[in-house]
């Protein structure tokens, strides 16, 4: 059942106790919403959901999303394509992986992939993840599964933050302060978030181009109470980020977005949510031999929703029912002259039933349909799960349909690629789809009174078809490039998680990921994603006394080779593979929490100097060992 | 609801700006458009196939485009008369000779006289001295056209392939040339691409002076 997700949450006092972060330190209790678009703990949704929260985030004082998720999630590697950090995430691309703030989508791509520098990490509570087709909820770009970042909720009175870090490698400074408050029934949370680092020197020989820049980030929310049944919240935000390109240009990239969201607990068993966003994200050069800031990219999107539960006690289950509109405008140096701009809308309308037939069974299933403008065509998609739990165990089987609708730039790209050749868009793209089946098997339980522990196993299988990729083609007697649905493919994976937990504050985690993609025979695997990769963590929390605390930490990742094949011709009849070695990087934590408000962070990473042979897209970017320390201060604890 | 509760409500929406312009960046951004100054030409050298001819000894510079045949690599619409010629940022001279000067501007030049130290550089012939034809890229082959250039001018933009995007280096150190009939010219590149909001690579905006006299 869901839970009631009507009164503002405000956070409890903040425990740095070691035995009541003992209390569940699986995490199983855990409110997460983005599986089923209704607040329920983990332990009852269907949908395998991974959780990283403010905890684990404060303790590896992650700047950004990239930082914290390569961290903790196997099977997921940032890589380079033309300069642009692009994600792989379990054979899916970037474009594949639906980012959300608070739900909300983010306007905006860089190689197919949204400005990862945008999810700074201040004042957030935990990010949710998917993994796994979610678009019968969430629409288009939903395959590959759902990141969803969630701000923190108000503090009961008052709370101020200010913190700063130095990252040794890029010579990045982070400086960042929030503050949230209460008024009477209003609470206004504002985070500020700047960053300045240099380029990282990875030689001649390197193909990775690295640069120096500056970004700020500063967000603003008010939430009101204005009765016990509704409540509003409002939201605005700037980014600003400049990246030093080259001597005759630096790039620049900008984002407002505001919103204003509507919750209203219509009786116990009912609530609505209206929501209304606006993201505009634009890329511009400073030109700096006339030092003018020309745009070149502007896209904008208007997006309003409506979601409706409904508990219907006589069936023990909840009805969900909702819609979105989206407009959405692109402006793009990457349109032909005469038609600069294009615009689509689309609808979707989805319905969500979660029915509870016993303590032991949980069955969600959901269909929805989506509507095009720009190929007026629709996507219908459909998803089925179900949970059995009895004790200490559960299995959890799932099947869901995704889809990408194929995006205003791959339908009416028309560019010159760096006055080489023609790189088309194809207004007859048909959506990339795929079928998702999940099966998961969770086991936790304890040893004694003093360990805890968890296990979990998925088998993942996707089917998926239309895969969007660029193909030559000949025109005017020249080849270009134009974006094409290709060949079906199969992916195929596994996930094993464990956890154990001392109830010292002694704990470990491990969790391992295999990807495999199977593709038609003679078709290339194009995806890149390494076979086989692990993260790991090791480490000891503890509340010496009320003035001092010490959270210890050593981790790391290990991604297998791979050889990722590159076209030297895109014939579809020449290619290349570019051999990438595995490698492992280690990392240690220290943190030390003094006086209840202070938190000193310090961490070696790449702790036994791991440097690859050459530096290409899918080489880890790093010089070797690295040191960064960070302190962090909340003021509101020494009143 | 109370007026205060009103007054709060419009309170957040206007600070949300929800229903300000959809543009809500317009203002931020730059005007392209570059006035041309004095004393500079700006060319569309961006054609492969094309070199732009500049005449500096008329009282303009008078200037303009040949075209060379993808089939059998000949020029035609040369002028007989011509000082420099630009391709991409390839250029040519006839029959001048080159100096890279240490100068930021021709006047810093001027003041400075001729100087004494300096390489003085010719053009080159060579079989592949140009590329006319980058559109079989894809297919693993460029198509050059024989001819000269002056390499010492075509140190102005340098282009670094290695990294994808290239990476673009600009010297706009003050280039005097050295004509046949004995007179000086300086040519100093302001910029290298178009003054417009696509800013195309290959449009050349260049500071001239001819004659330079020297004391």
């Amino acid at each position: 059942m869901g839970l009631c997700a009507c009164a503002t949450a405000y956070a409890e006092e903040e425990p740095a106790d070691t035995a009541v972060w003992n209390r569940d330190p699986l995490g199983l209790e855990t409110v997460v919403v983005t599986a089923t678009r209704t607040p329920k703990a983990l332990k009852d949704i269907p949908v395998v959901t991974r959780v990283i929260t403010a905890e684990d985030i404060q303790k590896v004082d992650a700047t950004n999303v990239k930082d914290m998720l390569q961290q903790e999630l196997p099977g997921l590697e940032f890589t380079y394509s033309m300069g642009q950090q692009v994600l792989n995430m379990g054979g899916y691309e970037g474009n594949n992986i639906l980012f959300l703030v608070d739900g909300e989508r983010m306007a905006g791509e860089s190689m197919d992939n949204v400005d990862f520098s945008r999810l700074n990490l201040s004042s957030i509570e935990r990010i949710e993840i998917v993994k796994g087709a979610a678009s019968t909820l969430y629409g288009s770009s939903a395959m590959g599964g759902v990141i969803n970042i969630i701000t923190k909720s108000p503090s009961a009175t008052w709370a101020a933050n200010v913190n700063s870090r130095y990252e040794g490698a890029t010579k990045e400074w982070r400086h960042g302060a929030s503050a949230d408050f209460n008024i009477g029934k209003v609470n206004s949370l504002t985070t500020f978030q700047m960053t300045d680092a240099k380029a990282l020197d990875l030689g001649e020989d390197s193909s990775l181009p690295t640069y120096g820049g500056k970004s700020y980030n500063v967000k603003e929310r008010l939430i009101w109470q204005v009765t016990d049944a509704l409540k509003l919240t409002g939201r605005a935000g700037f980014f600003f980020r400049e990246r030093e390109s080259g001597m005759v240009s630096h790039e620049r990239y900008r984002d407002v977005n505001d919103g204003i969201r509507a919750n209203w607990c219509i009786n116990s068993l009912q609530d609505l949510e209206v929501a209304y966003s606006f993201d505009q994200y634009d890329k511009s050069d400073l030109n700096m031999l006339t030092h003018k800031d020309i745009r070149d990219y502007s896209n904008r999107q208007h997006i309003a929703r409506a979601l409706y539960n409904s508990q219907l006690s006589t069936l023990n289950s909840q009805l969900s029912l909702g819609a979105d509109y989206m407009n959405d405008y692109l402006m793009t140096y990457q349109f032909a002259d005469d038609h600069k701009s294009r615009i689509q809308n689309s609808y979707d309308a989805f319905v969500q039933w979660d029915y509870t037939p016993s303590r032991h069974w949980e069955v969600i299933g959901g269909v929805r349909y989506d509507y095009f403008s720009a190929a007026a065509k629709g996507m219908p998609t459909w998803k089925l799960a179900g949970m059995w739990k009895s004790g200490l165990h559960s299995l959890r089987a799932s099947y869901a349909s995704g889809f990408r609708a194929p995006s205003l730039k791959e339908l009416y790209m028309d560019f010159f690629m760096g006055g080489i050749f023609m790189i088309y868009g194809n207004p007859d793209l048909k959506c990339e789809t795929n079928h998702n089946f999940s099966l998961t098997w969770e086991h936790h339980g304890a040893i004694g009174d003093k360990f805890k522990y968890s296990t979990t196993a998925t088998g993942l299988y996707n089917f998926f078809n239309n895969y969007i990729t660029t193909a030559t083609v000949i025109r005017d007697g020249k080849s270009g490039q134009m974006y094409t649905n290709i060949a079906k493919q199969q992916i195929v994976g596994a996930d094993l998680n464990a956890q154990l937990h001392h109830i010292s504050g002694l704990g470990t985690k491990v969790s391992y990921a295999f990807v495999k993609n199977i593709v038609e025979k003679g078709k290339p695997d194009l995806t890149a994603a390494r076979p086989h990769s692990l993260t790991w963590r090791l480490d000891y929390d503890h509340q010496f006394s009320p003035n001092y605390g010490l959270y210890v930490a050593l981790s790391g990742r290990f991604l297998s080779a791979v050889d990722v094949t590159e076209y030297t011709s895109t014939q579809l009849d020449e290619m290349t593979k570019t051999h990438y070695d595995g490698y492992s990087i280690w990392k240690l934590n220290l943190s030390g929490r003094f006086l209840k408000g202070i938190t000193l962070n310090g961490a070696v990473d790449n702790l036994f100097n791991y440097k690859p042979k050459t530096y290409y897209a899918n080489s880890p970017v790093t010089l070797g060992t690295t040191l960064t320390v960070g302190l962090s201060i909340d003021i509101d604890k020494f009143f | 609801m109370n007026r205060r509760k009103y007054f709060i409500l419009l309170g957040m929406v206007s600070f949300m700006g929800l229903f300000s312009a959809c543009d809500v960046l317009e203002e931020v951004y730059d005007d392209p458009t570059v006035e041309k100054k004095e004393g500079q030409y700006y060319i569309d050298a961006t054609d492969y196939a094309q070199w732009v001819y500049i005449n500096l000894h008329t009282p303009i510079p008078t200037i303009i485009t040949s075209t060379i045949s993808l089939d059998d690599l000949t020029e035609t619409g040369a002028p007989a008369e011509w000082d420099i010629a630009q391709h991409r940022y390839d250029v040519k001279t006839n029959g001048a000779a080159v100096m890279m000067t240490p100068y930021r501007s021709i006047e810093e030049l001027e003041a400075a006289g001729l100087p004494s130290e300096g390489e003085w550089v010719e053009d080159e012939e060579s079989e592949q001295c140009i590329t006319v034809d980058m559109s079989h890229m894809m297919e693993g082959y460029l198509t050059y056209a024989p001819g000269h250039k002056n390499k010492e001018l075509g140190k102005w933009v340098e282009v670094d392939t290695s990294n994808m995007p290239p990476n673009y280096t600009m010297h706009d150190n003050v280039m005097l040339l050295h004509f046949a009939d004995g007179t000086y010219a300086a040519i100093q590149l302001a910029n290298f691409m178009s003054t417009d909001s696509y800013q195309v690579k290959g449009w050349m905006t260049v500071n001239y002076k001819y004659p330079v006299v020297f004391d």
